[in-house]
């Protein structure tokens, strides 16, 4: 899960394609023009947090897994540890 | 081409020149990303729910399942606003067209009755051009 949220940042951050520049003498092509740059940091802020949620998950993950270990440390010395046999 | 402000009408080069391909792109660039986000946080949230295809249940899913809802919404808010913004901008494009069409069409109407159509349209002319400059 942590991977597909990485790589769901990675596709947000390069989405935003060049704008088709239009006559800077019209009001809209201004508008249109401004509002990719727009676009570009809400995508970056979008990646940014996908990535977060992986970085959570990675962490969520290894320390799952650390758990499990001590968890099965434990039952293996209260099972087979001296003097419980 | 000289910048066309307030409610100063064209002259006769902005109006041949006048363009509208950046707002059709836009339409289609827009919709596109808005689409591609709201897949992307939802794709997220479904992992969440089942990470490899296993319900994950307990504190910690609750608190990633709540998170990553609360994106997909947000999300979802912003695709609508870029979805709407698409279609202002598919809504302008259209009738920008069809004005274009018919200003150039009526230009080559004057044109072939004998008018001169000068660079200066429509400012005032005289009387030997009957209003084209």
């Amino acid at each position: 899960m942590a991977g597909h949220c990485s790589a769901t940042a990675s596709q947000l951050a390069g989405r935003v394609p060049t704008p088709v520049a239009g006559p800077p003498a019209q009001a809209t092509a201004v508008a249109v023009g401004s509002a990719y740059p727009a676009l570009d940091a809400t995508a970056a802020v979008l990646a940014a947090r996908a990535q977060t949620a992986a970085g959570k998950l990675t962490t969520s993950a290894s320390q799952y897994v650390r758990t499990e270990e001590i968890s099965g440390q434990r039952l293996s010395e209260l099972s087979g540890g001296p003097g419980r046999e | 081409m000289p910048a066309v402000t307030g409610t100063a009408l064209p002259n006769l080069s902005q109006i041949l020149g006048w363009d509208t391909e950046h707002l059709s792109r836009a339409v289609t660039d827009w919709s596109s990303i808005a689409e591609h986000w709201e897949g992307a946080f939802d794709s997220v949230h479904r992992g969440m729910l089942a990470p490899g295809g296993t319900v994950w249940e307990g504190e910690g899913a609750d608190t990633a399942q709540e998170r990553s809802f609360g994106d997909l919404v947000t999300v979802r808010g912003l695709a609508d606003t870029l979805n709407g913004a698409a279609t202002i901008a598919r809504r302008g494009a259209d009738p920008l067209d069809y004005l274009k069409r018919q200003a150039i069409e009526v230009i080559n109407e004057a044109r072939e009755a004998g008018f001169t159509v000068g660079k200066t349209f429509p400012s005032p002319t005289p009387a030997s051009t009957a209003g084209f400059g």
